[in-house]
């Protein structure tokens, strides 16, 4: 089976099967548009080499499985419940591997792993308040005093 | 760290419909998404499939009792107008049969178990004729429901959301009623201060309470009046 090398973004090299990196579709899109397998590092600019280590992880286990479905609204992508067992254990790393984990995903357009990586941090905030979500996503609060009094009024009825 | 604004609003895709109320709160982005959103991405992905069979009056339960759920969304209701009875019908079918013939089942309160369920004195009149009832296994009054329950729950609304869990079925309940507090809300804007609808809510909602399947379907119709004032509904839901 041949293979290529991909180089992170601190320079370092990993050996991958090509199968494997084409769970990636920029890089597959890539290895098409060259037509044949290179002999030279592929850089991956965006992705420092212990989220790279995860990301082709990911990918070596997921190597069979089936494309993911054409319809971006389909269900098994919405539902926030059903991550594999897998992958489940496969997300429990810091905030900060999660979300580059989740950067990473995108920029090599692997949706799939996108897509564990959101419903994740979907879960993860389920029964925080605003200000905790807040924190968990590094956001500024930007309504005035005034708006968040009359947004928590409005919502009051709907919650515990 | 901080995702860009493109992957957190993928986050919020993924997110229960319930968290909606606190998601709302943490900025005016999201907030903005979700309400830009609502009406027309997953929320409204799965369209009611209208029962083919014809609801047939005389063979509906003779006093049709209501869940205590429901009344988050008669809640709504009511501040939009008159509130016509709903029907409670009851139907099991086996798991994955096709064709099946439903058949009615109105004793099956026992689907609630120690949940709580009103009944009214006159059926549909209004919410202050009714009246609080435990609907138990034994007739067991329970001072406290544990509203809660241990069926897989489905919750679908004529005009799209689907709410699944193993949650209470008052909180499931709660959340289609605001979604549609907040279809409503957004009508309201686009349409002005007056409003002169027709709304009718059908709710569909299913039990899978291990092999077999019970599904409730609940008709919730409501003929909205002209409202002058659009704070006055608002003051009236709230």
């Amino acid at each position: 089976m041949s293979q290529i090398i991909l180089l992170s973004s601190d320079n370092v090299e990993m050996k991958v099967d090509k199968e494997v990196a084409e769970r990636s579709i920029l890089i597959k899109n890539m290895l098409e548009d060259v037509g044949e397998t290179p002999d030279q590092a592929i850089p991956i600019p965006n992705v420092n080499e212990g989220v790279l280590r995860k990301v082709i992880e990911w990918c070596e286990h997921h190597r069979n499985d089936p494309p993911p479905p054409a319809d971006e609204d389909s269900d098994s992508r919405k539902k926030s419940t059903d991550i594999e067992e897998w992958d489940q254990k496969f997300m429990q790393v810091d905030q900060e591997m999660l979300f580059e984990i989740i950067l990473a995903a995108n920029y090599l357009d692997i949706k799939p792993l996108l897509d564990v990586g959101c419903k994740t941090v979907a879960n993860m905030i389920k029964g925080k308040s605003p200000e905790e979500i807040r924190k968990t996503f590094n956001i500024q609060n930007d309504f005035t005093p005034e708006e968040e009094d009359q947004i928590r009024r409005e919502n009051e009825w709907a919650e515990e | 760290m901080r995702l860009p604004m493109e992957l957190q609003l993928q986050i919020l895709e993924a997110v229960d419909f319930t968290q909606i109320p606190t998601l709302i709160q943490v900025c005016t982005a999201w907030r903005s998404y979700i309400h830009a959103h609502i009406h027309s991405h997953r929320f409204l992905a799965r369209r009611y499939a209208v029962h083919p069979r014809t609801v047939d009056a005389g063979t509906l339960p003779p006093l049709p009792g209501y869940h205590l759920g429901i009344l988050y969304l008669t809640h709504l209701l009511l501040a939009k107008g008159e509130y016509h009875p709903c029907h409670i019908e009851f139907y099991e079918e086996e798991e994955k049969t096709l064709g099946y013939q439903p058949k009615i089942s109105s004793s099956n309160w026992r689907i609630f178990e120690d949940d709580q369920c009103v009944r009214p004195a006159v059926p549909g009149n209004s919410e202050s004729s009714l009246e609080t009832r435990i609907i138990g296994p034994f007739s067991a009054p329970s001072p406290e429901p544990s509203f809660s329950t241990n069926f897989l729950v489905m919750l679908e609304s004529k005009i799209g959301v689907p709410v699944y869990g193993y949650r209470s079925i008052g909180k499931l309940f709660r959340s289609i009623a605001y979604f549609h507090r907040t279809v409503f809300s957004s009508k309201r804007q686009d349409e002005g201060r007056e409003l002169d609808e027709l709304i009718r809510v059908k709710l569909d909602c299913r039990f899978y309470p291990g092999s077999g399947m019970t599904m409730i379907y609940i008709w919730f119709e409501e003929e909205e009046r002209k409202v002058e004032d659009a704070r006055e509904v608002v003051r009236l839901i709230l």
